[in-house]
């Protein structure tokens, strides 16, 4: 597991506290949580610790949403580096785990986008943005705005 | 609408994360966001978005095969004059691609100004040595005998013509450069590359028109700006890393096939854009060199024990981007060649190429005036342009001393800053040189004003050495003013992107509705314009409603009369309107450029004519009576088939912006539509729009751009 998430520092299977800006608590494996970027640096600088860290810019919500996503996605291969931006554009194409995932109302997935830049979630932040032009796209201005 | 409450989702991302969204859409949906609110406009042009797309397109359409970049890059022998109209395929009906000779400063291709006055029938293109499509050459234009290069026009006066009383610009990519050293800039015309003669050729519309005039007054008494052609000697050298190159290694290695499509690119993104790409002039093109390593041609090695080099040498059988300018360069440096390899320093790992370039490079002078201009001339030349007519009455009205010249003679400065608009753009000098007496001229460059006089040219380039040997140009005559360096200038080659129209965007908007009348959804996206003397811009076309007052079909929330009326009532139209992707001093980028009213209101129909309908009638004899009845009947002239709209004219610099009255014309034409596999299905679709500035006298033509 320690090998799967690639990080040297952090040792997996332990277990990760996370408090939400409203003050709800979330223990998630070392894996999900890894997931982060931001995160996983924390717990890499803070080493091993039995705090909660605190995530002032996420509500329990979103954080659950977003750690569904972790959960579903642990065990996914690092990307590489930049190597996304390139070929951004062309594919807006989403999984179907993903597609589903993200089947929720407009505010629930500015939320999602917003949270997964906090946590520094690349891939979701990409899925989130995916979702977001895909709707835009073909679009009459007037409907735009209702976005 | 409530774009309050609109945006506030989306808006309440931060702008990275907006970004990184706006980066995932296709054009169209990225200028439809653009138009929902003023915040999402500001990053929907963001320049990085856009020369994505631009690297994007390139990628699909540009990246050429060998043969098409050479056709780009490396125009061809003088003696193929009709791969020069090749060229011009903007014009053309069907074409994919669009490649034209591009300026990223306005006034730099030439432009033809046409009147309605001198029209003749189009069938005179029938000629078997002129191989275009008569569509493609400009309604009442016909080719000269004696010189394959020139376009006349009769004198021949049908005030019935669907043009009559207008004229039309058509932007010509051809450069001749085989006798002359100069470019004439003329207030009617601009900076043209021209011959010395080009008063009579080339000034034809506008010659003709004041036939008086022109015939009397010799070619000193034309006030005007000479361009000198200044042969400088750059030294090319191998770029260190592909960091910055600086203009003229970028020169150097656009040679070869990737820094060709580098070219490409940046020429791309200049012209969507608006702004200046950063390299300088593409000498070796413009010039005819190519790159060559010695290893390859024996007779370079001969007697050298140095190690194999690429060096610079005249591209046998390849003219440059200037006919004639080779030689030009040639006779006047003597024995000078054009490139040629110095010495390296030594050895070191064999791979420091250095080579002078003899290029050359841009400075303007003014000619004094020899002799007042009639008044006559100054109307009728300012009429022709926007900008020349926008500025003339902006700077007649003040202090009676000579406008428009500078301290030293020069061109003076007339606004200098940013242009009024969202977007931050490079600071802008407007020049106008000449006398405003004199119709005046004006002149827009990237940067700041020119340094003060008695200081150093302001030479643009970083460094230019100085070609040792100063040849004066045979204008002594001229005083050298204030000079307008052309450093920053650039002609490139540009390709701008079309695709077949294939059968998906075909469906998603459908151009006609049941009765086979064209749905103005249909004709959305981007469009391709001429717009005078600003040359070509692309528009954005959109369809929606727009608030009039009730009774009056007119934008008069514009007009000022109409604030004193008290109650008024507002209806709403359905129109056309087009907004400006690329700008120009007047109106920039950003603004609606016109906006034409739909007669219905309940249902999105354009008022078309067949483009075929059109040609037909065009090509017909003007007094043949075939003609006459059709015009009289329904014939497409500018009272049928036609739309209401208002142009959006401003002064330099968007001061003063008000709406004109205009006509517009959809015209209607075949259209082959891809569907998956290769089959070829032929649709009807709106492909051209014909805009008819009323005031200005000018007719604009509109190409869809398919992206």
């Amino acid at each position: 597991m320690a090998s799967a998430s690639g990080s040297g520092a952090a040792t997996g299977g332990g277990k990760v506290t996370l408090t939400t800006s409203d003050a709800e608590n979330f223990v998630v494996e070392r894996d999900v949580a890894n997931r982060s970027v931001l995160i996983r640096n924390m717990l890499e600088d803070v080493g091993e610790s039995d705090q909660p860290i605190p995530l002032p810019n996420v509500s329990a919500n979103v954080l659950k949403k977003v750690l569904e996503w972790c959960e579903h996605h642990k065990k996914d291969p690092e990307p590489i580096a930049e190597d996304l931006d390139d070929n951004r554009r062309k594919t807006t194409e989403i999984s179907d785990w993903d597609a589903k995932f993200i089947q929720v109302d407009q505010e629930m997935l500015f939320e999602i986008i917003l949270a997964a830049n906090y946590l520094d979630i690349k891939p979701l932040l990409d899925v989130g943005c995916k979702t977001v032009a895909n709707m835009i796209k073909g679009k009459q201005p007037e409907e735009i705005r209702k976005l | 609408m409530d774009s309050d409450s609109g945006c506030a989702s989306l808006a309440s991302l931060p702008p990275e994360l907006v970004l990184r969204i706006l980066a995932l859409l296709d054009p169209q949906s990225l200028v439809r966001t653009g138009t929902t609110c003023s915040a999402l406009l500001a990053l929907a042009r963001e320049d990085s978005l856009w020369r994505a797309i631009v690297l994007e397109l390139v990628d699909e359409h540009g990246a050429p095969a060998k043969n098409a970049a050479d056709d780009h890059l490396h125009p061809p022998h003088p003696s193929a004059p009709s791969t020069w109209l090749d060229q011009a395929k903007f014009l053309l009906p069907h074409s994919h691609h669009l490649g034209y000779f591009a300026s990223s400063l306005p006034y730099n291709s030439r432009v033809y100004t046409i009147h309605a006055a001198q029209v003749v029938p189009r069938n005179h293109f029938d000629l078997p040595n002129w191989p275009i499509s008569p569509s493609v050459v400009p309604f009442g234009s016909s080719r000269d005998a004696f010189s394959a290069s020139s376009v006349v026009v009769s004198a021949r006066l049908n005030p019935h013509h669907p043009y009559a009383g207008l004229s039309i610009s058509l932007i010509d990519p051809y450069y001749d450069m085989s006798t002359a050293a100069m470019f004439d800039i003329t207030p009617s015309d601009g900076p043209c590359l021209s011959r010395p003669n080009s008063h009579t050729r080339e000034g034809l519309a506008a010659a003709a028109m004041r036939a008086p005039h022109a015939s009397s007054s010799s070619g000193s008494a034309v006030p005007r700006l000479r361009l000198a052609l200044d042969s400088v000697t750059q030294r090319v050298a191998r770029p260190p890393a592909s960091s910055h190159p600086d203009p003229s290694l970028a020169a150097g290695r656009a040679a070869r096939d990737p820094a060709r499509e580098e070219l490409n690119r940046e020429a791309l993104f200049a012209l969507f854009s608006g702004r200046l790409p950063r390299r300088g002039w593409p000498t070796l093109q413009l010039v005819g060199l190519e790159e060559v390593n010695t290893r390859d041609v024996p007779h370079l090695r001969a007697g050298r024990t140095d190690p194999p080099r690429n060096v610079l040498r005249l591209a046998p059988g390849e003219a440059g981007a200037f006919r004639g300018l080779r030689e030009w360069l040639a006779q006047r440096a003597g024995e000078r060649p054009l490139a040629e390899v110095v010495q390296p320093e030594n050895n070191a790992a064999g791979q420091d190429d250095e080579a002078y370039v003899t290029g050359f490079k841009l400075r303007a002078r003014r000619r004094p005036r020899a002799s007042p201009l009639p008044p006559a001339a100054d109307a009728t030349s300012r009429g022709e342009t926007s900008a020349s007519a926008g500025t003339g009455e902006r700077w007649s009205a003040g202090q009676p001393r000579r406008r428009g010249v500078g301290t030293n003679g020069g061109p003076a400065v007339l606004w200098h800053g940013r242009e009024e608009d969202p977007d931050e753009r490079p600071a802008v000098t407007i020049l106008r040189a000449g006398d405003e007496a004199e119709g005046g001229f004006v002149l827009r460059l990237p940067g700041s004003p020119p340094q003060r006089p008695g200081t150093a040219l302001p030479i643009g380039a970083e460094d230019v050495p100085e070609l040792d040997e100063q040849q004066d140009e045979a204008n002594e005559d001229d005083t050298l003013a204030d000079a307008v360096d052309a450093a920053g200038e650039v002609f490139f080659p540009v390709k701008a992107p079309a695709k077949p129209l294939d059968a998906a965007d075909y469906h998603a908007a459908p151009a006609t509705n049941s009765h086979g009348e064209f749905l103005a959804p249909s004709i959305e996206g981007l469009w391709l314009g001429t717009f005078g003397s600003h040359g070509l811009e692309f528009v954005w076309v959109s369809t929606g409603f727009i608030e009039c007052e009730a009774g009056e079909d007119d934008l008069s929330e514009e007009s000022s009369d109409s604030e004193e009326e008290g109650g008024r009532r507002t209806v709403y139209r359905r129109a056309v309107t087009a907004t400006k992707v690329t700008g120009d001093p007047n109106v920039p980028s950003g603004q609606t450029s016109w906006v034409a009213l739909l007669p219905s209101l309940t249902s999105p129909v354009l008022p078309t004519i067949p483009l075929r309908t059109f040609q037909h009638l065009s090509s017909l004899d003007p007094f043949n009576p075939a003609y006459e009845a059709l015009n009289n009947g329904a014939g497409p002239d500018w009272q049928r088939g036609t739309a209401r709209a208002f142009g959006r004219i401003a002064l330099t610099g968007f001061a003063n912006p008000s709406w004109t009255h205009a006509e517009v014309r959809f015209l209607s034409t075949e259209v082959e539509v891809a569907r998956p596999g290769d089959e070829v299905e032929t649709r009807e679709s709106v492909e051209e729009i014909h805009l008819r500035w009323d005031e200005l006298q000018k007719v604009g033509v509109f190409k869809r751009v398919r992206i």
